[in-house]
């Protein structure tokens, strides 16, 4: 088994070697724990202005992808996704550059995906479990709450956490998103071409940190245009053709 | 053709100045793609649309008839009204091809950063 771990990273100076250095105490322990033939960590490099690059060049613990140019969150998660497609990695884990998911989780979730031989696993922060008192804002629990509705109005799954960028997908999977990815707040409308090409989903409960760097991608204010759009991109993408390009 | 209320006021004066502007406009168009900085397959749509506009300079009865067919009562706004038409077109087109255009771009991004790090990890020592 050979896992990949990306990471997007885009002016993460202050995040990435504590979350480097994380990654790489994990790795060894958790290869011998589950026998597995190689667990790399990828540092995609979101063509950042701070020193987010050389910071992760100078560790030859991971590699490092560097995007000439700026492609926002979904096109540097790609370029990950393509990076083990070529490479043929059997799992690709999606983790945040900004330090926010704990590395340790890594654990429950290929745990999950292995044993119940699912297509995909997030690391929730609402599902019952670890945290029964995780503060997010008002807005953003709206926010989730009716992306969730949505998305089990139209496909009948329930999913408690559909934004959260922590998570852990299978070959089959790593080929469709190489391929076919959306691109401006893809966590979501990613899960729905899952359905829509009937792969399965599944959730295991995580703690995620405050935020001690970076910033978020969405503001509070900006939350209500984000529903906007992941609503309509949701809603479209349950018409699109399938894609069938890839091979499974 | 009946064409009671012409409206668009059109002097000989007015139609020897817009032939002007459009065959310089012309003249430029054809310039550029001898000098490379225009695709031909992009500069086809305005040569049409000068075209289009030296024609109806000479004929402004055209634009009547157009009015006719469409229903427009006041001339004038026909003008307007096609005009505003093709730019809308025009300007979806460009739309339609930079959405083109940023996903090649995006997957060209992805592939340089890829294989930018296999020549890297080629070029390690061993």
């Amino acid at each position: 088994m050979k896992l990949l771990i990306i990471v997007p990273a885009y002016n993460e100076q202050e995040s990435i070697v504590p979350l480097m250095s994380d990654l790489v105490s994990f790795r060894a322990g958790f290869i011998k724990k589950h026998g597995l033939d190689s667990l790399d960590i990828l540092i995609v490099n979101d063509n950042s202005k701070d020193l987010t690059l050389s910071l992760a060049k100078r560790n030859d613990d991971v590699t490092v992808l560097d995007l000439p140019i700026n492609l926002g969150i979904g096109g540097t998660v790609q370029a990950g996704y393509a990076f083990a497609y070529r490479n043929g990695y059997d799992y690709a884990i999606q983790l945040d550059g900004d330090g926010q998911h704990f590395p340790a989780y890594i654990d429950e979730l290929y745990s999950e995906i292995s044993s119940r031989k699912i297509d995909m696993v997030i690391g929730s922060r609402y599902l019952k479990g670890l945290n029964d008192n995780f503060r997010s804002t008002f807005m953003r629990r709206i926010g989730k709450g009716l992306i969730s509705l949505l998305i089990k109005g139209l496909y009948k799954k329930e999913i408690t956490d559909p934004t959260s960028g922590f998570r852990i997908v299978n070959k089959k999977l790593i080929g469709l998103f190489a391929d076919y990815y959306p691109y401006d707040y893809p966590e979501p409308e990613s899960l729905a071409i899952c359905f829509r090409h009937g792969f399965s989903v599944g959730e295991v409960s995580v703690k995620m940190k405050e935020r001690n760097g970076g910033k978020s991608s969405i503001s509070n204010i900006g939350s209500a245009y984000y529903m906007l759009k992941v609503f309509i991109a949701i809603l479209i993408d349950y018409f699109k053709p399938l894609k069938v390009k890839y091979d499974l | 053709m009946t064409c009671n209320y012409l409206g668009i006021g059109m002097t000989t004066h007015l139609q020897v100045f817009s032939l002007i502007i459009a065959l310089s406009i012309f003249a430029i168009i054809l310039n550029l793609i001898r000098k490379e900085h225009l695709e031909i397959r992009y500069s086809i749509v305005w040569l049409a649309i000068i075209s289009t506009i030296v024609i109806v300079t000479i004929y402004p009865e055209i634009i009547c008839f157009i009015a006719n067919i469409l229903g427009i009562g006041l001339v004038v706004n026909t003008l307007f009204f096609v005009a505003l038409l093709v730019i809308m077109m025009l300007v979806f087109g460009l739309t339609l091809h930079f959405s083109k255009q940023a996903r090649a771009i995006r997957k060209l991004t992805q592939r340089i950063a890829i294989l930018e790090q296999e020549i890297k990890k080629a070029d390690e020592p061993k």
